[in-house]
């Protein structure tokens, strides 16, 4: 071999284990990377899972709860209520006093276990559950609401309709809270592919920012609950000022 | 087209010079870099108009404070990225330096210092391994396309692996085989030039270090 081919074969040589380095280097690299990522997908499920499992555990407990209290607590008390009728003869302004507490008492605890645990939502569907939401919201006379669900027909699975009811819930008691509103408007759509659950409502509202950043922040309970039952859901939020005085909240969710 | 090779390899240092004010590169390894185009291209400049104007300047001299000059500046560039400890890079890149002045000295100072150069190519080939090993035991994995440091020492391994075996046989092949020195000088030295600045000039326009 000649030095001149030596020196040909050289310089080949060292650019072909450079390019094989580089090569090797970022092959490497790439598969570290995707098992990194795919070592967080499966971190990010099984938070998921533990979530639903969590949120699964909660419903049940409350709903056990609304069961003890509608049924038990609450016949007990109308019971007295009836005990107390009867005997009413010996002081009446102190049995007619008891009885409006006793009155008072079973309607909180009826509307307790109906927050606790919607009885309409499980036999009825979230329309329905939705309207009845939306007539104790009326009931105030400060806010005017309205319902559509032409678009809406059918039902979706228990935990599905659990979980957008309880975010609709929680938007409802933010806006409540915080917005100043006199009218509430909620639409509801569903198709083949898509859940689409509007609300719009002339009060102050968030922006996507903020939403952001509040959920992030310490605190926020009710933000981070519907943060975490939209993940459940795989579904989306979007907050956005239409007008000076319109606002809307969009959640879109997969028809799974 | 060995001139055309040769004009492109000269002016091609100017590319990342550009990208380098373009891209407002915000690294502050980045300014080394940035000396090290300067530097070259200011030499490269010179080697043409000593050879063009046949200038009675021995050019060996500046071909030896090239190669000095070069090899501090990439040397700092991998300082400051702590490829190894400060102690030990210090210490080869002083050996290093040291090896090249004996070598120049036992010889003859209107030589080329073929030893001296593929020494000091082989300290920055191996700096470039040692950057690619810093970049993959990253804690947290990334794209190293994404990675401005990915594409220096790319374009550096590549440049100073080609180099290598021209630089050894440089002295041997220019006294032996002129044509062939002359092409493998022009075809290999100056594209593997163009492909160092390329990849530099892409590193300016990364906005992640590593």
């Amino acid at each position: 071999m000649t030095p001149t081919v030596f020196v040909i074969i050289g310089i080949c040589g060292m650019i072909a284990l450079a390019i094989g380095l580089i090569y090797f280097v970022v092959l490497h690299q790439r598969r570290v990377f995707q098992y990194h990522l795919e070592s967080l997908q499966s971190q990010k499920e099984h938070e998921l899972q533990i979530q639903l499992i969590a949120q699964e555990t909660q419903e049940q407990t409350m709903s056990q709860l609304a069961s003890e209290l509608h049924d038990d607590v609450g016949v007990l008390l109308s019971s007295v209520k009836l005990f107390l009728a009867k005997s009413s003869a010996e002081n009446p302004g102190l049995m007619i006093q008891s009885q409006a507490m006793l009155d008072e008492s079973i309607q909180k605890i009826r509307n307790l276990s109906h927050r606790l645990h919607p009885a309409t939502l499980q036999h009825l569907g979230l329309p329905v559950a939705l309207q009845s939401l939306m007539e104790v919201v009326n009931m105030s006379g400060v806010i005017k609401t309205e319902l559509n669900c032409e678009k809406w027909n059918g039902r979706l699975t228990e935990q599905t309709e659990l979980s957008l009811y309880r975010i609709v819930q929680e938007l409802f008691n933010n806006l409540i809270k915080h917005s100043r509103l006199s009218y509430l408007r909620l639409d509801l759509e569903i198709n083949h592919e898509l859940i689409v659950i509007l609300i719009s409502h002339n009060g102050s509202g968030l922006t996507n920012e903020l939403y952001q950043k509040e959920i992030m922040k310490k605190g926020a309970i009710g933000l981070k609950n519907i943060y975490n039952r939209l993940q459940l859901l795989k579904a989306n939020i979007h907050f956005e000022q239409k007008e000076e005085q319109l606002f809307e909240i969009t959640i879109t969710a997969p028809n799974q | 087209m060995q001139l055309v090779i040769q004009y492109i390899s000269m002016f091609s240092a100017l590319v990342p010079i550009v990208f380098y004010f373009i891209y407002n590169s915000r690294f502050e390894s980045s300014r080394w870099l940035l000396y090290y185009l300067l530097v070259s291209f200011c030499f490269e400049v010179l080697f043409l108009a000593i050879e063009k104007e046949k200038l009675s300047i021995d050019h060996h001299y500046l071909i030896h404070s090239f190669f000095v000059l070069e090899f501090c500046l990439i040397s700092i560039y991998f300082f400051r990225q702590h490829i190894i400890s400060k102690k030990l890079q210090s210490a080869i890149s002083v050996v290093a330096l040291l090896a090249y002045f004996l070598l120049l000295s036992d010889k003859d100072l209107f030589r080329f210092n073929t030893i001296g150069c593929a020494l000091f190519s082989l300290v920055l080939i191996f700096y470039c391994i040692m950057g690619f090993k810093q970049l993959s035991q990253r804690a947290l994995p990334i794209y190293l396309e994404k990675t401005a440091f990915f594409w220096v020492i790319c374009g550096l391994l590549l440049f100073f692996s080609g180099s290598f075996f021209v630089y050894v046989f440089k002295a041997y092949l220019a006294a032996s085989d002129v044509t062939l020195y002359k092409q493998l000088w022009h075809y290999v030295h100056d594209v593997l030039i163009i492909l160092k600045c390329t990849f530099i000039a892409i590193s300016f326009t990364r906005k992640i270090e590593k």
